[in-house]
């Protein structure tokens, strides 16, 4: 019963952090390899800025938030919506130097120490049939939970969803359509960049912040591929899935071949098929 | 005589030999400028400092992995990130040919181009079916997979820090100074420059601008896209073994620890900064990222820089790199090859302004 | 006698270049009133579509850029701006080849376009009047729909934006005649009820010069000749190249030489 709240509470993990690449892949047809680098700064940041505020933790994070963001919005405006007419892999190339840019600041600044990001509710509850839940693990999932209803909700219903869903598609008719597709782009790339602050925050109150916090980024980024890169609905599923797999070669195996299940089951599905559960067959074909 | 009153265009033609001419030298501006080069390359070794030789020899090796890149991504539209691997791959065969079986270098450099190509081979065929960020992402699984084996090799046979590999010789002549390995680098990368444009502008090159434009409409024209994209791996990743297995000769190490992912960006950096589709680009960006890090331990010597500074050399390396992708990015996406063919175009039209509607050579 | 009042739109001495080396249009001017329907009309590669995305705001994806000239749109510069201010001033275009968002369905095609909420259920309500078709097929994703109703939709689209001057690129293009007429004739039905300016481009120049105030024929960048339906259908070199109908025999726009038009144009 606890192995089955751990998988839930890791694939809760795994999928807003696949959020964050997949509004990005729907909106900009970009991987953002910064992804990763903009959760340990955010990381870093969150538990520094905790202790340099003081009193209640919320205070400090809702600020984090804010400034992701914010953040999410700048990145755009500066760098990626300049890159517009530019073939996809130029755009990658720049967000893995922002990676790299974001990752050199915070071992400037930080130095690789291991920190951990502080939510002021420590306790353990236990519910009925022996599950035991730490207040960290129980936030997690109600965060989750809260975050992928308002992001499913915005998308399908909103008007500014569905704007953003027609830019998706197709951004030149959308801008015809009188869709200003620079502030929806720059939406997503602030929802997305959102996302990072908030499991930057979740994670790195679970988990802790250290250097290798960019590696389960990259998990992620299998979960949104075996998802479907640029579908929303797969990444529960996917995100579910990997947590099982991994977390079933954890028990069972060892630990080291449970790093490496999201690549291999990621290899699996680019072999057989490549657009994951939901995503779109665009990029496909058959010779 | 009469005074002419006209000016023959620097880029008129009028016989289809001097229509088929490699590119490079087709206009007396250009081939002044490939004479002044070939000087610069003769003379090079005698002016500058042993620093700035090994600084030029290794941007000499990266360029020809540059060049073999910016056929299979740039020419050919098919996104790599399976370079460090590749280039693993030569470094690695050399090494075991030449310490366990010591095979001598005019075998061991054409079997990492024979190695290079089988692995090609293998990573162009999720192309047949994968296209874009896909292939990249199988060209990744396939660096991941390649640097796995290498690095099992180096652990295995006992060396920690690298598999050390003698200098290639032929009976007693050893080529070791690294003033002699200038010219032999640049007479490979002449001759894979020359080998590269030939290819370009005959049909396997035709059919690789076929295929990156549009290649549905490719394959209805009658091109066997199958096996044109995995002849572009083959061909790139066989020079890729080759030019792998050179840096390992010049080196005299073969270490894992050097090709990581970091390694693939900095080629597809140096393809981007450089010119995608120009093998001018790829020198010129060549030329860019290998000195990158180097003017920054120039800078920090110049400086005399604190000594806690030089602790996070390594960030800052980093973020200098990150810094100047961005900025090339940003400020010219299509490269220095683009800047260069806009300065060549300015003085071949002067004094006009436009060129008719043409083809657009690029 | 012409009122004081300026043209709807105005274009002037446009010059558009492509990649910073190839001219497409080489010193256009014209201007449309407000209420008439304008024809470009011409043969592939005259620079029509060109000066119609200059127009829309198009052209910054193409590596064009406007290097002279300017379009003037109700005494305002539209050089240079971005597709959706373009729109939000009162132009809306009908793309080539009925582009619509294909992953939405006809009733969200529909909805995206609006932009002014208060008008919403009424426009749509006057649009599914025109085209019933689209109506019954309101809930089903755009893709799905047939070549004709996607016409009707990308137009549909276009007068939710509550346009002034709607911009037609090319509406007879795979669409089988009696179902052009039909849509000719919903589009100049909708032209009455809106008050719209209409600028149309053309190859079918039966389909133009039947429905226009007034038409241009563009070769190669530039206006070469323009005036009524009438002085066009007249000239016999209009009617020997875009209409197909030569004194001494069928002769199409294919028949004669690049050069030999141009002379005819000019000398």
């Amino acid at each position: 019963m606890n192995f089955l709240a751990s998988v839930i509470v890791t694939s809760a993990l795994y999928a807003m952090m696949a959020s964050g690449f997949v509004v990005i892949y729907r909106a900009s047809r970009v991987l953002n390899f910064a992804y990763g680098d903009v959760i340990l700064l955010a990381g870093y940041l969150a538990s520094t800025m905790a202790g340099f505020i003081g009193g209640s933790s919320v205070i400090s994070h809702m600020i984090i938030l804010f400034a992701a963001f914010l953040f999410g919005l700048v990145i755009y405006t500066l760098l990626i919506k300049p890159m517009a007419g530019q073939p996809a892999y130029s755009t990658i190339i720049l967000t893995v130097a922002l990676g790299i840019l974001m990752q050199a600041f915070a071992v400037l600044t930080w130095r690789g120490q291991m920190k951990s990001v502080r939510l002021d509710w420590r306790a353990y509850i236990v519910f009925a049939g022996g599950l035991r839940l730490s207040s960290t693990e129980i936030i997690i999932i109600v965060t989750a939970s809260a975050y992928f209803i308002a992001l499913f909700s915005f998308y399908q219903f909103s008007k500014t969803g569905r704007q953003m869903r027609a830019t998706a598609e197709n951004p030149l008719l959308a801008s015809q359509r009188s869709v200003n597709i620079y502030f929806v782009t720059g939406l997503a790339w602030a929802i997305s960049i959102f996302s990072a602050g908030l499991t930057a925050i979740l994670a790195g109150a679970n988990y802790g912040v250290s250097l290798f916090i960019g590696h389960v980024a990259i998990k992620a980024f299998a979960v949104a591929l075996v998802g479907g890169l640029d579908s929303l609905r797969g990444i529960i599923p996917a995100a579910f899935l990997i947590a099982l797999a991994e977390l079933t070669a954890n028990t069972y195996v060892n630990p080291r071949l449970a790093n490496t299940i999201p690549f291999i089951i990621m290899i699996i599905v680019l072999m057989t098929r490549p657009w994951g559960f939901f995503g779109t067959e665009e990029e496909i074909e058959r010779v | 005589m009469k005074k002419k009153n006209y000016q023959k265009s620097s880029y008129l033609k009028t016989s289809i030999i001097s229509d088929m001419a490699i590119i490079a030298f087709d206009t007396p501006f250009r081939r002044i400028w490939a004479v002044v080069g070939l000087l610069i390359i003769a003379v090079f070794p005698f002016l500058v400092t042993p620093f700035f030789m090994h600084i030029a020899n290794l941007i000499a090796i990266a360029s020809i992995g540059a060049m073999a890149l910016n056929l299979l991504s740039g020419n050919a539209g098919l996104l790599s990130l399976g370079q460090a691997g590749f280039l693993a791959s030569g470094a690695f065969t050399t090494a075991i040919m030449t310490v366990n079986f010591s095979m001598p270098f005019w075998v061991t450099i054409p079997a990492a181009g024979v190695v290079g190509a089988i692995l090609g081979f293998i990573a162009g065929l999720p192309s047949l079916r994968l296209k874009g960020i896909y292939l990249g992402l199988s060209t990744l699984a396939m660096h991941y997979v390649i640097t796995y084996a290498c690095s099992e090799y180096q652990f295995w046979s006992g060396s920690n820090f690298g598999i050390v590999i003698k200098p290639p010789s032929i009976g007693p002549l050893v080529l070791a100074d690294d003033r002699v390995w200038h010219y032999f680098l640049w007479i490979f990368v002449g001759i894979v420059g020359i080998f590269i444009t030939n290819l370009l502008r005959t049909r396997p090159g035709r059919a690789w601008t076929a295929i990156r434009n549009r290649d549905i409409a490719a394959e209805v024209m009658g091109i066997n896209i199958g096996y044109y994209k995995v002849l572009a791996f083959v061909v790139s990743t066989a020079i890729i073994g080759m030019a792998g297995s050179i840096y390992v000769y010049y080196t005299k190490v073969a270490s894992i620890e050097e090709y990581s992912f970091i390694l693939t960006i900095s080629y597809l950096a140096m393809i981007i900064s450089g010119g995608m589709r120009s093998v001018l680009g790829s020198l010129m960006g060549a030329f860019l990222i290998t000195s990158l890090p180097y003017s920054l331990i120039y800078l920090f010597g110049l400086f005399e820089v604190s000594g806690v500074l030089k602790d996070y050399f390594f960030s800052l390396q980093s973020a200098l790199f990150g810094l100047v992708i961005i900025v090339f990015l940003l400020v010219e996406p299509l490269g220095l090859a683009e800047i260069w063919r806009r300065v060549r175009v300015y003085f071949e039209l002067w004094p006009f302004r436009y060129k008719p509607l043409s083809i657009i050579k690029r | 006698m012409e009122t004081q009042k300026e043209a709807l739109l105005v274009v002037n001495k446009l010059e558009v270049v492509y990649f910073h080396v190839s001219t497409a249009i080489q010193g256009v001017s014209f201007q449309i009133s407000e209420g008439q329907v304008f024809a470009l009309i011409g043969a592939n590669g005259a620079g029509k579509t060109t000066t119609l995305r200059t127009i829309s705001g198009f052209l910054g994806s193409d590596n064009a850029y406007i290097t002279d000239g300017e379009v003037r749109f109700m005494g305002e510069r539209l050089n240079g701006l971005s597709p959706y201010k373009i729109t939000s001033r009162g132009i809306a275009l009908v793309p080539e080849r009925s582009k619509v968002f294909e992953t939405l369905t006809t009733e969200e095609n529909l909805a995206v376009s609006i932009s002014r909420a208060g008008t919403q259920k009424e426009m749509e309500r006057k649009t599914y009047e025109y085209f019933p078709k689209l109506h019954e097929r309101r809930k089903h994703l755009a893709g799905l729909l047939s070549g004709g109703e996607r016409q009707m939709l990308a137009m549909g689209q276009a007068l939710l934006c509550s346009p002034k001057l709607l911009l037609v690129d090319e509406l007879s293009l795979g669409l089988a005649p009696i179902l052009v007429t039909h849509l000719v004739n919903t589009l100049m039905q909708i032209k009455q009820d809106f008050g719209l300016t209409i600028l149309m481009v053309e190859q079918n120049a039966v389909v133009a010069l039947n429905t226009a105030d007034y038409a241009a024929v563009m070769e190669n960048g530039r206006i070469v000749f323009d005036g009524t339906p009438e002085r066009l259908l007249s000239h016999q070199d209009v009617r020997e190249f875009y209409l197909g109908l030569h004194e001494t025999g069928e002769k199409s726009y294919r028949d004669v030489k690049q050069y030999r038009r141009s002379r005819r144009w000019w000398g």
